[in-house]
């Protein structure tokens, strides 16, 4: 991967943590109230917090990213989500 | 006995005898019970207006104050405000109304967030017959708006500690002296909340600012030294003129010299543009090169392997500037918008479509000071159709994005003036924006799932996700060809992925035009919102897939 395509792969995940905290806010407003949950938002503000840490430098950047992080933005709120959904 | 929740403040002086009493009755009428009212008679002359006053002081809510000298309405309403004992004051003019349910209204924001320090609401009209009209339906909180006009108004409410602390009404603001406190709570206050329902009636009455505006010559000298003072506290390096329909026109100074990337994608797509056959880039280019008066730029093009001999005339229209970037996949505006910001070295981006000309010479800097104000995520000029009318002055959301004012002649001034002054927009269309280049890379770019439309949307809500302004301005103008250079059609899948990340956003009323939502819809009259959302709702139903409710099945498969 070059530098560059890490600049675009951290561009692209930064806008799938605020696409994912939208989406997450979205849905959150549509739940009933007692199957709220706010885990789901505070591990996109972790990740966000990880991300925020690494502005000057793309290279750690993506390579933070890529792994366990993508799979906390991205994968676990929505799975969430998608229960809390399911349950009613 | 505790002190009150509210003070409403009243300085009187000659009303007429009929406004007077109905203007108490709706005091009386309000359904909250932890309020007083205190009255400042600046030594009217008419006896039935002190009998009045005599009247009224026999309830203990009411206080009366009577002034040995006529001191006009500034120092009137001082007194006033310090003999207020409660927790905030509410600002009543001697002939105006509150509706009943005004002042628990205002109670209910207050008691949900107590960092609000100042609350207005929208307001109505009452004509000289006695007839509601002329309904203001304000924008959300709007700092660049208030410096073009004073729309917050009434009813205004706000906390009495840090009115006494900023040295309530100021003398020499006659006429617009509630304009200038506006400005001065407002750069104090930790929060500012808007009410979007009429709270406020304003009679007009002859010789009145309500009626209009002309009566009171001397209040529109004294509203622009206001935003003179305004801009100079907050540190905007700009001068301040009255324009012909009456606002302010706030003429900003570029006080850096940024240099700013000018971003576009293109194709090289040839169109017949003003009766010429061109190649839509070349055109774009050269009408930066001859025109813009600013110097310190470079221009990245994105390019789909174009012709070699539009690129040399590229580099002819504007030697040493031109920055080609070779884009060699699938069609995919948002990839090579995010290619070209990469490769581009300002600190200040425009992304801007080949099928634009420039219009104003001074567009980058206009477009630049706007920035300098840290809050500012992007700001985008008017828009012009080929035939000179308006293609876009931003967007508004009401059950969808939709283009402000497209269609509308360059005379019109809009709803309240909105097209005559620069003011907070929810979103931009990308065909000419410019945006600082950290907050970008903030952003994270441009969506690369929205290949063709929406990404201008989806990047706005983004920039105001993370708490940024967007800035529309008429001062600079832009002509934009709409779609000429692809095709105009948008895939239903666009709107799903729009839907799931911003869809209570989007269908929600705007923030800052909510007029405009009425009017599409034709609906600009109608009173009862519930009646107006049942009407567009199904309307847009009817055309947008995907939209409502959002289902397990319409979450993306990860």
């Amino acid at each position: 991967m070059t530098v560059e395509e890490l600049r675009i792969e951290v561009l692209r995940l930064r806008d799938e943590l605020i696409g994912a905290q939208a989406e997450i806010g979205n849905l959150r407003g549509r739940l009933d109230v007692k199957h709220r949950n706010y885990l789901a938002l505070n591990s996109v503000h972790s990740a966000q917090r990880v991300l925020r840490g690494s502005d000057d430098d793309y290279v750690r950047a993506a390579r933070r990213v890529l792994g366990f992080t993508r799979w906390v933005l991205l994968r676990a709120p929505r799975q969430l989500a998608r229960k809390l959904l399911d349950r009613g | 006995m505790p002190a009150p929740r509210f003070s409403v403040l009243t300085p009187v002086y000659n009303p007429p005898v009929e406004a007077f009493e109905a203007c108490a009755a709706s005091v009386f009428a309000q359904t909250a019970t932890n309020w007083e009212w205190v009255l400042v008679d600046d030594r009217s002359t008419d006896p039935a207006i002190g009998l009045l006053l005599d009247e009224l002081a026999a309830d203990e809510r009411v206080r009366v104050i009577r002034r040995t000298e006529n001191g006009g309405i500034v120092a009137a309403t001082n007194d006033a405000l310090h003999a207020a004992a409660g927790e905030f004051v509410a600002f009543l003019d001697h002939d105006d109304e509150l509706t009943p349910d005004a002042l628990a209204a205002v109670d209910e924001v207050l008691t949900a967030d107590d960092t609000v320090d100042y609350v207005y609401s929208d307001e109505e009209k009452i004509d000289l017959g006695g007839t509601l009209c002329d309904r203001f339906r304000k924008p959300a909180w709007s700092p660049e708006r208030l410096r073009a006009q004073n729309y917050c108004c009434h009813l205004s409410v706000m906390r009495r500690s840090l009115v006494l602390e900023v040295g309530g009404l100021r003398d020499g603001f006659d006429g617009a002296q509630d304009w200038d406190l506006t400005f001065r709570i407002t750069e104090a206050a930790r929060s500012i909340a808007h009410i979007p329902h009429v709270l406020y009636h304003w009679r007009m009455v002859v010789g009145s600012v309500a009626a209009d505006i002309d009566y009171k010559p001397y209040a529109l000298e004294a509203g622009r030294r206001a935003v003179a003072a305004h801009l100079e506290r907050v540190g905007i390096a700009a001068s301040v003129e009255i324009t012909e329909f009456n606002f302010m026109a706030v003429r900003r100074r570029l006080t850096t010299r940024p240099r700013v990337s000018i971003i576009i994608p293109t194709n090289g797509t040839r169109r017949r543009v003003w009766g010429q056959d061109v190649a839509l880039v070349e055109q774009c280019v050269a009408s930066i090169a001859q025109r813009s008066t600013w110097d310190h730029y470079e221009i990245v093009i994105v390019h789909d392997m174009i012709d070699e001999q539009i690129l040399e005339r590229l580099h002819r229209h504007a030697p040493g500037r031109v920055v080609a970037v070779p884009y060699d996949r699938p069609f995919n505006f948002s990839a090579k918008v995010n290619l070209g910001a990469l490769r581009s070295t300002g600190d200040r981006l425009v992304l801007l479509n080949d099928d634009t000309f420039i219009d104003s010479p001074d567009w980058i800097e206009v477009l630049a000071a706007h920035l300098e104000e840290l809050d500012v995520g992007m700001v985008g000029p008017r828009l012009l159709l080929a035939d000179g009318r308006i293609q876009s002055a931003g967007h508004y959301n009401r059950f969808g994005p939709h283009h402000v004012a497209a269609g509308f002649s360059t005379e019109e001034i809009g709803p309240y003036g909105c097209l005559t002054f620069p003011g907070e927009r929810t979103g931009l269309t990308m065909a000419c924006v410019m945006m600082p280049r950290r907050l970008f890379e903030e952003a994270g770019g441009l969506d690369t799932k929205l290949p063709g439309a929406f990404n201008d949307v989806d990047f706005g809500n983004k920039l105001r996700h993370l708490r940024y302004r967007l800035i529309w301005t008429p001062h600079a103008s832009v002509y934009h060809f709409e779609s000429l250079s692809r095709d105009p059609s948008v895939p239903d899948s666009d709107f799903v992925h729009l839907y799931q990340r911003w869809g209570d956003e989007l269908d929600a009323p705007d923030r800052y035009l909510p007029w405009f939502a009425y009017q599409a819809a034709g609906l600009a009259h109608v009173r009862d919102e519930e009646l107006f959302a049942t009407i567009v709702d199904s309307k847009i139903h009817e055309r947008i897939p995907g939209l409502g409710e959002i289902t397990v099945d319409m979450l993306p498969k990860v």
